[in-house]
């Protein structure tokens, strides 16, 4: 081959013109994503929590929502504290308040693994009678028209399943007497079984699993925390999240 | 005859029509099909996808345009990506302050736009070596073709999966309806349909092409 046929390579260009061009790309998506951020923001956060306020008076009959107040907590192993709106993202157990300043009911999260993803669900808790009084999913990819929200939630059968179902705890109170169930279609026999989707068995079992860990895990402390929970709404919240042992 | 660079022909409607239906990036290129899969269960979630990827083609396209002199060839790819992810970014927190419902339909395929192979294609193959108001007009037309194949998608697998076209009952009480279709195999089974649909039509206009032409050279 002559030295005239071979090919030529571009010439390399300095490392300074690489960096600066790279700097100045970084510098524009970042600038890019900082605006965009900073006017989405607000707008999601107000979105997300209207969808909360949505989801939390579903679950809790009997309360009507312009009159009922909701106060956010997070309940943990080391306490209940009360949270304000600006922190109330760490928030997992939500109490309603009727006009008269009575719990009226707990709002408590759920989530399990289904078919496709994770089902995030939301579930109203009454301890007065120690049951389950109402569920809807928040957030569910399972396939559409058989475990997706629109087709659980339009299933009055399996909706009846919430509407009492037994969460009774121990006379100890330390966990609860008969763990939550998931049965295959037309086979509940006792008030804490979950009776399933005929062919949405995994998402039936998704949503049954995940109220079973959840109630396992945050009723014992519920009863523990009942009487903070209860005189809650008489105090307004504290900006500095106080913890009420 | 003096031919012009590629960068310095003027734009025409083929500019916009390639990409839209010659080019089409579904039915012709057979790019993008992740997304085109997985989304296109209902028309609502095609067309947004389809609007959302059309943004990132604008957006990156006009940016790559603009930069194309003064990105190196040796760190352009690590350059596309990064401003496809900035639009996809952008696009993400925009469907997600529009709707919740949708923004939780679509799932992670919004973020994954950033893989989709027709963007970096644009930017690779169009965007870097044109001007920017060429650029923009050839992004618009493969982001309405791709929006079109979704679209395409999506109307059938919405009618025969869930018996709907844009959430409304299309069908009486009777209607059972055909659930793989709005399943993955389903996204298998209408795309090889179009396509089918496409090269017949192809076919057949490659074929009415050279009877023309016999016709014009047959003797008498």
């Amino acid at each position: 081959m002559t030295p005239e046929a071979q090919p030529q390579a571009p010439p390399m260009p300095s490392s300074v013109a690489m960096i600066r061009t790279l700097g100045l790309i970084a510098m524009i998506a970042g600038l890019l994503v900082v605006l965009a951020f900073q006017f989405t923001d607000p707008i999601i956060r107000e979105k997300e929590h209207l969808a909360l306020e949505k989801a939390v008076f579903q679950v809790i009959p009997g309360v009507e929502q312009g009159k009922a107040r909701r106060v956010s907590f997070a309940l943990g192993a080391d306490g209940l504290v009360r949270l304000d709106e600006t922190t109330a993202g760490d928030a997992n157990l939500f109490a309603v308040y009727d006009d008269a300043g009575e719990l009226a009911g707990i709002a408590l999260q759920g989530s399990a693994r289904g078919y496709q993803d994770v089902v995030h669900t939301l579930y109203g808790y009454d301890p007065d009678c120690e049951c389950i009084v109402g569920l809807t999913i928040m957030k569910s990819t399972d396939t559409p028209g058989m475990g997706d929200k629109k087709t659980v939630e339009g299933n009055a059968k399996f909706m009846a399943n919430f509407d009492g179902l037994s969460t009774k705890l121990t006379a100890d109170k330390g966990g609860l007497a008969h763990p939550i169930e998931t049965v295959k279609h037309g086979t509940k026999t006792q008030p804490w079984e979950v009776d399933a989707i005929s062919g949405a068995t995994i998402s039936s079992r998704a949503i049954g699993k995940g109220l079973r860990e959840s109630t396992g895990e945050l009723l014992p402390l519920i009863a523990q925390h009942l009487p903070e929970l209860k005189a809650a709404a008489e105090t307004e919240a504290n900006p500095d999240a106080e913890v009420i042992k | 005859m003096v031919t012009l660079p590629s960068e310095q022909k003027p734009i025409t409607t083929d500019t916009f029509l390639r990409g839209l239906w010659e080019e089409n990036p579904v039915f012709v290129m057979l790019l993008g099909l992740c997304p085109t899969l997985a989304v296109t269960n209902t028309t609502v979630n095609a067309i947004a996808m389809g609007l959302a990827t059309t943004f990132v083609l604008l957006g990156s396209s006009a940016l790559v345009s603009l930069l194309r002199k003064q990105i190196p060839k040796q760190v352009r790819i690590a350059s596309y990506i990064v401003i496809i992810a900035t639009f996809v970014t952008i696009v993400d927190y925009a469907i997600h302050a529009l709707s919740l419902e949708l923004y939780n339909a679509l799932g992670a395929f919004i973020q994954l736009i950033v893989v989709n192979c027709v963007i970096l294609g644009r930017a690779e193959s169009f965007a870097s070596k044109h001007r920017i108001s060429k650029s923009l007009v050839n992004a618009l037309g493969v982001g309405a073709g791709f929006t079109f194949a979704l679209l395409c998608l999506g109307t059938v697998r919405e009618i025969l999966g869930s018996g709907t076209l844009l959430g409304f009952p299309l069908f009486g009480d009777g209607f059972q309806p055909w659930v793989v279709m709005v399943l993955p195999p389903g996204g298998f089974f209408v795309t090889g349909a179009w396509l089918l649909l496409f090269a017949w039509l192809k076919e057949r206009k490659q074929r009415k092409v050279a009877e023309q032409k016999e016709a014009v050279h047959a003797p008498g």
